[in-house]
Order: structure tokens, then C-alpha cells, then sequence
């Protein structure tokens, strides 16, 4: 759906129609599922973030300034219900590191064992981005774990495209470094 | 890591690689660096990992059951204003004791508030009878003062509305001989002061050393209809007694009541 038609929709609702907000979760769900697998490896869980998403843009519509994009606000809506999903994982694992903080799901998978160490280096990398601080953590979660271009991030954030890529690099030492921690770690 | 040249060249190329720029032969050199430096080969593997599988693909694999699961649990959820979630609750889940517990700290708060209102009150309850008290204490040493007074307007503007002289005495300790002159003299001259039977009882116990002057006195005083103001205001300056000489108000009042009662045999006994 295009942009127009989103701002449109998101306007309609302000006003109160109820179908335009319907037509809302149908448009973007799938997009916003798949954003929070990136941040969670798990369908699941995947789904519970984008409902939780959805009731948010439900309550807070009318902080919605329909001359930026609705894509664009609701992203950053389903950004921060899945980080804080992250940093309560975080918070478990730094209790008990021995706990799947995630709470994985098995899924049948062509290759298992290939899927399984695919999960399990997701559920690390996941981890892993707790040591980062809040801004390479934004940067990260959104270049990588959202594919955005590193230029609209950057635009986004108001920093220039060097401090970016700067902010980048440092972040991915961090994480190399903390995923090799967690794989000496028995 | 970065002080090893070969590894700054690697992040190089790994930026190089990330941007799609990096020519085959790049990406050889920069995998051999990887099997012999771990931390770059971390780098290598959570670069591959995340540019696997791009966004775009993914929505295409997201089960079509879940998107459709979607839209019905929002709107239950809306509906109900809670979660239909089966999951447990992630939130709050550490802090189930905050709800009873901010509940008992303002049940305590409201009793303890409660308590305090009522021992604030009391004081302030006791704290008006006190300065009442305090109020009546002043009027009543102002009257005091007005009372032993020269000036008659003021004398008279104290007794005003007292119901009995013997209420005018009371509010001293002692009276001298003087001053109970004055206060005779300032009663009506005919307000009856002991009565026929208290008058007789009162020349009957008289000390010696009065006998004399009441004797005197009785002879031109009738005590059928008992002492008045006047005669009495008479007797006590025919007495001769020291004018400053201290009574104590007391024993007059009790005298007043009924002399029988009360032995006036000697000095000491007004």
C-alpha cells in the first residue's frame, strides 16, 4: 500500500472509523511480523509484539502527526515494543545465563541441525546487543535487523552518514566480541 | 584486534563488502584473514549472518495463519481492554508484589493520617479550653485589681451583675480590715449580712478582747433582724483593730454562713 494511502487511513481513524484501522493491521502486519523475527527469531513471539504494536497505534493515534509517515511512526512504535522485549531478555540472562532468555521455539526446519544453529547464533547475537549502548544499539537494530539504508537512518537520526558508519563499525567489534565471550562461555 | 594491520584492512573490506563493493578477489583475502584471526572471523560470520536473509525475504516467509491470527486478537484485545495473549505476562511479571504493597502503604497511610488528625484535634480541642482558661485567669486578676481600686466607677462597673457580696470575696485570699470597710460601705446600707440567728451566735462566741465594743454594740444594735451592711460596716471600725491588719476572706465567708460553725474565739481564728 502506498504512502498516501497509509497517512490517509491513519487520518481516517483519528476521526474515529474504526475500518481504517483494520485496514491499517491488515496492510502493514505481515511487514511489521517479520521486522520483530529479526528481533526475536521467533514466529510467536514475533506475532505477540506486532498485536502489542497494533493496541499501542490503537491508544496513542492521535499523537500521530499525519504530516510524517504512518509507516515510518509505526515502525518506530513496533522498534521500541521490541526492544524492551529485548532488554527484558537481557535482564533474565544477565540473572540466570543458563535460561533460554528468549523462550525459542522449536520449528520444523528443511535442515535441522543447520536451523538450529542458525537460531541459536540469532538468540547469541540477540544477547550480544546488550552490551551495546543505546545509540549503536539503535543504529544496529535498525541497519541490520531492518534492513532501513544506512542514509535514511542517518537522516532519521540527524547525524551525518561518516558518524554512522563509525557508530557501525564499533558496534559490530562489540558484538564480535561479546559473541565470542558467550561461545568460550561453557 | 584494530592494531593488527591486517585486521584494519579487514574491517575495510568488511565495510567494502556490506556496501556490495567488494570485487571476488577482495572476498577471498578477506576470509583467509578470517581463519586466522577469531575475532575477525566473528565479524565475518555475524556480517553473513544478518545480510542471509534480507527483510524483504523474510515477509515473504512470515505463515499467512499468523498474519491472519492478527487482526481478530487486536481487536479482542481492544474490545476487552485486556490481553488475550496466552503468554505470561512480561512486564510486571517481577513485580506482582508492588500492587498489594503500595496498598498496604496507603492503608497505612490513611490510618496514620487519621490517627494523627485525631491527636491534632485533641490538642487543639485542649489548647481552646487553655486559652480560655488563660482568658478567664486575666479577666479575672483584672477584676481583681478593679476591685481594690479607689476609683468607684470602676469599683462598681466590676461588681456589677455579681449575685452576692460574699461572691466579691471570694475571689481573694485575705482582706484586710481597711478594705472590708470599704467593701461594706459600698453595699447597700441595708443588705443583710448575718442573719437573726447567725448574729447571735456571733456575740456569743466573740473573743474576750471584742467583747467590749460588741457588747456596746449590741446594746444599740436589736440583732432581732440580724447585721446589715451598714451596722456591721459600723462594728468592724468601732473595733479599733489595726486597719491593715490581714483577714482571711475564707473564715469570712465561713463566719458568713453560719458562725456556729466556726470558732472565732481568738486573734488568729480572722
Amino acid at each position: 500500500m502506498e504512502e498516501r494511502e497509509l497517512t490517509a487511513l491513519a487520518a481516517a481513524f483519528q476521526r474515529g472509523d474504526e475500518g481504517a484501522f483494520e485496514r491499517l493491521v491488515e496492510a502493514l502486519t505481515r511487514p511489521l511480523i517479520a521486522m520483530a523475527y529479526r528481533y526475536t527469531g521467533d514466529w510467536e513471539w514475533a506475532r505477540d509484539l506486532t498485536q502489542e504494536t497494533w493496541v499501542r497505534v490503537y491508544d496513542r493515534i492521535r499523537r500521530y502527526d499525519p504530516v510524517r509517515s504512518f509507516r515510518a511512526w509505526v515502525y518506530t512504535v513496533h522498534r521500541n515494543a521490541c526492544l524492551s522485549h529485548l532488554r527484558r531478555a537481557w535482564v533474565r540472562y544477565e540473572t540466570n545465563p543458563g535460561d533460554d532468555a528468549l523462550g525459542h521455539a522449536i520449528e520444523p526446519a528443511v535442515d535441522p541441525l543447520a536451523d538450529l544453529e542458525r537460531r541459536e547464533f540469532h538468540g547469541r547475537l540477540l544477547m550480544a546487543m546488550g552490551t551495546l549502548s543505546e545509540s549503536q544499539r539503535q543504529v544496529f537494530a535498525q541497519v541490520y535487523l531492518e534492513g532501513v539504508d544506512q542514509k535514511e537512518v542517518a537522516q532519521a537520526l540527524g547525524i551525518k552518514h561518516t558518524t554512522l558508519r563509525a557508530t557501525l563499525h564499533f558496534a559490530r567489534k562489540r558484538l564480535a566480541a561479546a559473541l565470542r565471550e558467550m561461545e568460550e562461555t561453557p | 584486534m584494530t592494531r593488527n594491520p591486517d585486521c584494519e584492512v579487514f574491517q575495510d573490506q568488511l565495510d567494502a563488502l556490506q556496501a556490495g563493493a567488494l570485487p571476488e578477489e577482495g572476498i577471498e583475502q578477506l576470509r583467509l584473514h578470517a581463519t586466522s584471526c577469531g575475532d575477525c572471523a566473528m565479524l565475518l560470520r555475524l556480517h553473513e549472518y544478518l545480510a542471509a536473509q534480507p527483510l524483504g525475504e523474510l515477509e515473504a516467509a512470515v505463515p499467512d495463519e499468523l498474519v491472519a491470527s492478527v487482526w481478530p486478537r487486536v481487536r479482542a484485545e481492544i474490545a476487552t481492554g485486556e490481553s488475550v495473549r496466552l503468554r505470561e505476562s512480561r512486564g510486571w511479571q517481577g513485580w506482582s508484589w508492588l500492587a498489594p504493597a503500595m496498598a498496604a502503604a496507603t492503608l497505612l497511610l490513611f490510618i496514620g493520617s487519621g490517627l494523627m488528625y485525631q491527636e491534632v484535634r485533641e490538642l487543639r480541642r485542649r489548647e481552646t479550653a487553655l486559652v480560655q482558661q488563660v482568658a478567664e485567669q486575666e479577666r479575672w486578676l483584672a477584676e481583681l485589681d478593679l476591685r481594690t481600686s479607689t476609683d468607684p466607677v470602676a469599683r462598681t462597673a466590676v461588681l456589677a451583675g455579681r449575685p452576692t457580696w460574699e461572691r466579691a470575696l471570694a475571689r481573694r485570699r485575705s482582706v484586710s480590715v481597711a478594705e472590708l470597710s470599704r467593701m461594706l460601705g459600698s453595699l447597700p446600707a441595708t443588705t443583710t449580712i448575718f442573719d437573726a440567728s447567725d448574729t447571735e451566735a456571733l456575740y456569743a462566741n466573740l473573743p474576750s478582747w471584742l467583747a467590749t465594743a460588741a457588747r456596746n454594740l449590741a446594746a444599740e444594735v436589736p440583732v432581732g433582724d440580724g447585721l446589715q451592711a451598714g451596722e456591721l460596716r459600723t462594728l468592724v471600725e468601732s473595733l479599733g483593730v489595726d486597719s491593715s491588719r490581714r483577714i482571711s476572706t475564707t473564715r469570712l465567708l465561713a463566719l458568713a454562713g453560719g458562725s456556729a460553725r466556726f470558732d472565732v474565739s481568738s486573734p488568729g481564728a480572722l
